[in-house]
């Protein structure tokens, strides 16, 4: 099953399962790919939207503090931006502010990374940013088995759970598991190996899985660890693994300052320092916008190449 | 219709609550850190909406939450408690006079300026999507509507034709200072008939007449299951306060007596004049369904109310700072901890 089918199935099973379950934004606009949803669940219960994310967003919180359990997409990651008030302080922080008498049950997805072509403004990733805003739990699959149980989990969740999404996964196949909600969530060993971890976040995942194959020819062995939860992020399931390998490359198709891998090789820094043989690596994208043509795209992107060099380097 | 004869003593009582539990808020504004926001002046206009209302309705309130709350139903105890940062506040502390708020109620208190308009509309969504006869509403002030989200939130709610009141309070300024709305447009109706929102404005200053329009408002929203903004020019003294600030002292706590004896070469005549509170202390006596030494003796009783409830709230321990860590996730053991 491909990721995006098992994404999709696991929104249909939601749907079908309760009613409480709506959905907007972009992800059910008319004539988007998943349009099939108003078809299946009617106009009622899968909305198209106005272009105003700000008021959509916060309408969905408002839902699901008055009985519904709302999936929200507000398509490309950029646009969230503009619906960071209802997202960060709102949703976030209604369980707090109310000394836990109240739930904000939904889930927030958009569509984050490079992209060839749409420069600068179409292709933000916030991931990092929103795991900075307390109160929120942030998903970001890796694979169709993910995309599937992170999706279910999200729906089963008491919390606001950010679902990072990338168009560039959609085509992966994968094994899926049945139907059912996971009750828990942890990294997961997604290839095991000896020599290197490779905690590798979303799109990072199947370059992972790449470059262990291309390196096992070498008699190199690669650990990827695919997080699935960037916040709270298992960090018992990622030392577990450096305490395996002794070398550590953390990666994501973010911005490399107080970004996802930064996060990951601070908490492997000062959590498991003598477990490392190595100087821990990151890969991410460099502190500069989304270029729009290809070739200054390429030379941004945290390609397997780079991740290659990167797990070489704690090779020594 | 206007305010039923026997529902004027409860609804005094009601407002006496609020302004007395504002009044106690005030004596200890020096006992909790930050600024606060008070209602006293605008009670008619939250008692009227929140009286019309079913427990099941949602209301989605602001900075200035702290009078809908105690027309809500939520005890003053608990109020002043969560204002002061107690355990025994309803969100321990971890709100005070921004977010007191009451899951139990219905209530919520967002301190973001336009939060609670886009909120209040996903309550009236819910309403629409499960069936049910609920609505939501928001209270704002009129600067609200400076802020974009809130043109999101009408644009919305009138194109999917959600039951959501937005409770516009405008305060008009007199008798102290001129406030401006900081609108472009002459009246802040206009701007919102441009969305083909039902609109309607009053003064509310007179709560006997105030709770006609309330009434006629909630129940347009609630049978006709569509928006409505209604405008309620209102009153307010003191204000945002700010520690120290001497204005309350000004005025001093209300005097119901000045609903049937207005005092001589009153200094704050135009304020007295106003005070939705004094009009229908006046109203009860006009209409004889209580006298002098009944109101003073519920008047007592309230404030005795308040008296032992500021004491118990600070006799009440500060809370354990391990609490800090409680309550930002659900907990269960779905995620990683």
């Amino acid at each position: 099953m491909s990721f995006i089918e098992a994404r999709n199935r696991a929104i249909t099973e939601e749907m079908t399962e309760d009613r409480r379950t709506i959905l907007f934004g972009g992800m059910s606009g008319p004539g988007s790919p998943e349009g099939g949803f108003a078809q299946a669940f009617g106009r009622d219960r899968v909305r198209s939207t106005p272009i105003s994310e700000e008021g959509y967003g916060g309408a969905a919180v408002g839902a699901a503090m008055a009985g519904l359990r709302p999936i929200v997409s507000f398509s490309t990651g950029s646009f969230m931006y503009n619906a960071w008030e209802p997202v960060v302080n709102e949703a976030a922080l209604m369980r707090y502010m109310s000394g836990g008498q109240m739930s904000v049950p939904i889930t927030f997805h958009f569509y984050v990374g490079l992209r060839p072509g749409a420069a600068a403004q179409h292709s933000q990733s916030p991931q990092a940013m929103l795991c900075n805003a307390p109160g929120l739990v942030v998903v970001a699959p890796g694979t169709p088995a993910a995309a599937y149980q992170l999706m279910r989990a999200a729906a089963l969740s008491d919390d606001p759970v950010v679902y990072v999404d990338s168009l560039k996964l959609h085509p992966d196949v994968g094994e899926v598991p049945a139907n059912g909600r996971p009750t828990r969530v942890r990294a997961e060993v997604v290839r095991p190996g000896t020599d290197v971890t490779v905690a590798a976040v979303s799109v990072m995942v199947p370059r992972a899985l790449r470059v262990a194959e291309r390196l096992a020819a070498e008699g190199i062995s690669v650990e990827v660890v695919d997080p699935r939860v960037l916040k709270p992020l298992d960090k018992d399931g990622i030392l577990a693994s450096v305490a395996r390998t002794g070398r550590l490359v953390a990666a994501d198709e973010g911005r490399l300052t107080c970004g996802i891998s930064s996060e990951i090789v601070a908490t492997v820094s000062e959590l498991g320092h003598d477990l490392l043989k190595a100087a821990p690596r990151r890969v991410g994208v460099p502190d500069v916008p989304s270029p729009m043509a290809p070739a200054l795209d390429a030379a941004i992107t945290p390609s397997e190449d780079r991740l290659e060099q990167a797990i070489r380097a704690t090779l020594g | 219709m206007p305010m039923p004869r026997e529902q004027m003593l409860p609804q005094l009582e009601t407002m006496l609550l609020m302004r007395r539990t504002e009044e106690a808020i005030c004596e200890m504004q020096e006992e909790f850190p930050g600024n606060f926001h008070v209602y006293i002046g605008q009670e008619a206009t939250g008692a009227s909406v929140i009286s019309q209302l079913t427990p099941e309705d949602h209301i989605f309130t602001t900075h200035r939450n702290h009078a809908h709350n105690v027309a809500r139903g939520v005890p003053p105890e608990q109020v002043l408690a969560e204002i002061l940062g107690r355990p025994t506040g309803p969100s321990g502390g971890k709100g005070g006079t921004f977010h007191v708020m009451s899951a139990a109620h219905h209530s919520v208190a967002t301190a973001i300026v336009g939060g609670s308009t886009i909120l209040a509309g996903g309550a009236g969504l819910a309403a629409q999507v499960l069936g049910e006869d609920k609505i939501g509403v928001a209270f704002l002030g009129d600067r609200t509507l400076n802020e974009g989200a809130v043109y999101e939130a009408f644009n919305l709610a009138a194109l999917w034709q959600l039951p959501v009141l937005y409770v516009c309070e405008n305060n008009v300024g007199e008798p102290f200072e001129p406030r401006s709305s900081n609108m472009s447009a002459g009246q802040l109706l206009d701007v919102v008939r441009a969305f083909q929102i039902d609109t309607e404005a009053a003064e509310a200053f007179d709560p006997v007449a105030f709770h006609d329009v309330a009434e006629r408002a909630v129940r347009h929203v609630r049978n006709e299951r569509r928006p409505m903004f209604l405008e309620a020019r209102t009153n307010r003294w003191p204000g945002n306060m700010l520690a120290g600030d001497p204005s309350l002292s000004a005025t001093g706590p209300t005097d119901i007596s000045m609903g049937w004896s207005p005092p001589a070469d009153d200094k704050y005549e135009a304020w007295h004049r106003s005070d939705p509170v004094l009009r229908l202390t006046r109203a009860v006596i006009d209409e004889e369904i209580a006298d002098q030494a009944a109101l003073l003796k519920l008047d007592t009783e309230v404030r005795d109310r308040i008296g032992r409830a500021l004491a118990a709230a600070r006799a009440a321990p500060e809370p354990a700072g391990e609490s800090a860590f409680e309550h930002a996730l659900a907990g269960g053991d779905l995620w990683p901890r």
